[in-house]
């Protein structure tokens, strides 16, 4: 790698860091805040360079905080966009030309958008999306539901699923260390489950405001940010489709496959920065496992101790932190030896059960069982997965939600 | 006769509302918008089933659900393009868009030329506040410089942008503007817009009480300027509209220019449908084709040598 020149102090002032004392070793305090206040803390400490916002519930707070961040100096730029297609495109401009850049939206903002974000993953821009999700479909609705997050999964974007706004603090500001690894150097999607994360208030743990993560370095792109006669580059300059004879239709098929490798090779870097592609909960003898990540991993954790210590059933969680990549070795050892799965999600396609039979078919005879699944804003008490699991089990229910 | 079905028993304006009670804050400007809608229709004798009022998303776009019509509430800026679809499926309905400043210049501007240029037969309603309301105070296309929104955080820099003579550039046929704090006035120009053939604009300055305490009524109330009967305006002449809606945002930056209301343009011309049409006269198209008809096409594509 290019050995560039050591910087001290970011725009703001503030002491420049390694990403492994910002994220493991600083000491830190406690503060009790919302999932939108704990964006602008870890947009505070990533030395952030631009960032374009729009309105839309429930991301609006968060678009806001990073406002006051730059009135008070910590980010470069802030723009408000006219609609989030223009603002994903704007947020790739300033990725293009060098800067670290952090966008949030929610729901039909997502989709508005989409045909950027595949555009981000083949321009290998290592921007990052805070998704509120909150659910698309009509008649509108404004509540809590992730079902957006099952259109971006092809996107050639990474997609991580915070479960607390700590996590989601976390994710933020590892997110950016391990996009901007110039063997991965893909958009990342840090998806939490919006108005359960993003409107309530939780204990997390931040560490000094007077520390940052290094400025992004523009020179380790993949794609040389200045030189556009090579081709994968070129494409950027002349579009393959109307312009084949520039760029090979093989460099335009290798450059898909590449892309996706891209998201495969930041496995490791996942391993270092966020302690794991997965995070395993309860009893490791159980026999009940749920998969599950965000919220609805949350509400499997409690089930599962209200399964151990109210039934004497033992039963433990796989929560995944990034659902791109998709930790299938960790699905693949976690299901051995289990009687059931459980994959309870919050949306009504079941975009996470798909996934996992995906990658088990033919690889298990576990029973898959992607229940309970609450979609539109409904909220899953722990109660709801108990009885599910004892009516599958053939016991007695006796827990009534 | 009128271009629209009319009832033959008039209804009162109170048969046009639903039993839903609004949901916007007291002293919204809205609030008359669907009053003068709701008069309007009456002294039109406007049939319900025959009225489709289609709105976006945002604090006007709930205008809809407080009128008793057939309505579409869909998706944020996309009002304009349902309203299209709607008027080419069924010319005979009376369709009209509620929407607001965000929705109509902001996220959904892209359609307002087209609409606007093919001359499609639609009322487009603007409840012009200024503000994003329904998403908690965030500046506008229309906001003055300096408005304080919560993603401008030393107030927006951006000049405004002119609704009036954007419209009038894009070649609406009928360009007005009016003011909630006047009723009468309003019902008077949007009674007016409905009845004009072609793509008719009404910007309707309609203060929000909570977010914008810039633009309210009291700001409005002694600098509202009719130009048609103050000022004489022949809203026959295109360049004259024009001229007075360069000025139409003055008094944004000059404390004793006026707040012009009225009607801009209006000239009947021919609507999209009118040049349909005239295609379909070209070519001599049938609406019911005979089974006649549909043989001689068959024969014709027959190959001649068999």
């Amino acid at each position: 790698m290019q050995k560039t020149q050591q910087i001290k102090y970011n725009r703001a002032g503030q002491k420049v860091v390694s990403p492994e004392y910002l994220l493991f070793e600083a000491p830190r305090q406690k503060q009790f805040m919302t999932g939108s206040e704990v964006v602008k803390e870890a947009v505070k400490r990533a030395s952030v360079d631009a960032s374009v916002s729009y309105p839309i519930t429930p991301q609006s707070e968060a678009a806001h905080l990073i406002g006051e961040l730059w009135a008070e100096g910590y980010v470069g730029v802030y723009f408000r966009g006219e609609s989030e297609f223009s603002v994903m495109s704007q947020l790739a401009g300033c990725s293009m030309a060098g800067g670290r850049a952090i966008t949030t939206t929610s729901g039909p903002g997502t989709l508005r958008a989409m045909e950027n974000f595949p555009m981000w993953a083949g321009s290998r821009l290592p921007l990052q999306l805070v998704l509120m999700a909150r659910g698309v479909n009509s008649p509108l609705t404004i509540q809590p539901d992730n079902l957006e997050v099952s259109f971006l999964l092809d996107t050639g974007c990474m997609i991580w699923h915070a479960e607390t706004a700590q996590e989601l603090f976390d994710m933020i500001l590892a997110g950016f260390v391990v996009a901007e690894q110039p063997d991965v150097h893909v958009p990342l999607i840090t998806v939490i489950d919006g108005f359960f994360i993003s409107h309530t208030r939780e204990a997390v743990m931040l560490p000094p405001d007077d520390i940052a993560l290094p400025p992004y370095n523009p020179y380790i792109s993949p794609i040389p940010p200045i030189d556009m006669e090579m081709p994968p580059g070129r494409f950027l300059r002349d579009p393959f489709v109307m312009k084949s004879n520039y760029t090979s239709y093989a460099t335009h098929a290798s450059w898909q496959f590449e892309v996706r490798a891209a998201i495969e090779r930041s496995r490791p870097y996942i391993r270092k920065y966020l302690k794991g592609l997965v995070e395993e909960f309860g009893d490791p003898e159980g026999e009940i496992l749920f998969i599950a990540s965000g919220t609805a991993a949350a509400q499997a954790k409690e089930a599962t101790q209200m399964l151990i210590h109210d039934e004497g059933i033992k039963a433990r969680v796989l929560r995944l932190k990034t659902v791109r990549p998709f930790p299938a070795k960790e699905i693949e050892e976690a299901v051995k030896g289990v009687k059931y799965v459980f994959i309870p999600e919050f949306n009504v396609v079941g975009w996470l059960e798909r996934e996992v039979r995906n990658v088990l078919y033919g690889k298990t005879n576990v029973p898959i069982i992607g229940s309970p699944k609450v979609a539109g804003g409904m909220t899953m008490p722990p109660e709801i997965i108990v009885e599910e699991v004892l009516r599958i089990l053939g016991k007695e229910v006796k827990h009534v939600p | 006769m009128a271009h629209f079905q009319q009832l033959e028993v008039q209804l009162k304006p109170a048969d046009y509302r639903s039993d839903i009670e609004p949901t916007w804050c007291p002293g919204c400007g809205d609030f008359s918008v669907v009053a003068a809608c709701t008069k309007a229709f009456s002294e039109l004798k406007l049939p319900p089933e025959n009225i489709v009022q289609v709105s976006g998303i945002g604090c006007s776009s709930r205008a809809p659900l407080f009128m008793k019509s057939y309505s579409v509430h869909t998706l944020h800026g996309r009002a304009l393009p349902v309203a299209v679809g709607i008027k080419l499926a069924n010319p005979n309905l009376t369709v009209i868009v509620q929407t607001g400043d965000g929705d109509l210049f902001s996220i959904g501007s892209g359609h307002n030329p087209h609409a606007a240029r093919r001359n499609i037969d639609l009322t487009v309603i603007c409840m012009d506040n200024q503000i994003y309301g329904l998403t908690k105070n965030q500046v506008s296309p229309t906001s003055r410089e300096g408005l304080y929104g919560s993603l401008t955080p030393y107030g927006t820099i951006d000049k405004p942008l002119n609704p009036i003579a954007t419209m009038l550039a894009y070649g609406a046929t009928f360009v007005a503007q009016t003011y909630s704090g006047n009723p009468k006035h309003m019902t008077e120009v949007i009674k007016q817009a409905i009845v004009h053939r072609g793509f008719s604009f009404v910007n309707v300055l309609s203060p929000c009480p909570t977010f914008n305490r810039v633009d309210t009524f009291k700001y409005y109330k002694s600098r509202t300027k009719d130009i048609n009967k103050e000022l004489g305006h022949d809203p026959t002449d295109y360049s004259k509209a024009l001229e007075l809606a360069f000025h139409d945002l003055d008094h944004y930056y000059d404390p004793n220019a006026p707040v012009p209301i009225g009607i801009f343009f209006k000239k009947e011309t021919e609507t999209y449908h009118d040049r349909v049409n005239a295609v379909k006269a070209r070519y001599k198209a049938v609406d019911k084709p005979t089974p006649e008809l549909i043989q001689s096409f068959v024969d014709a594509c027959k190959p001649k040598a068999i």
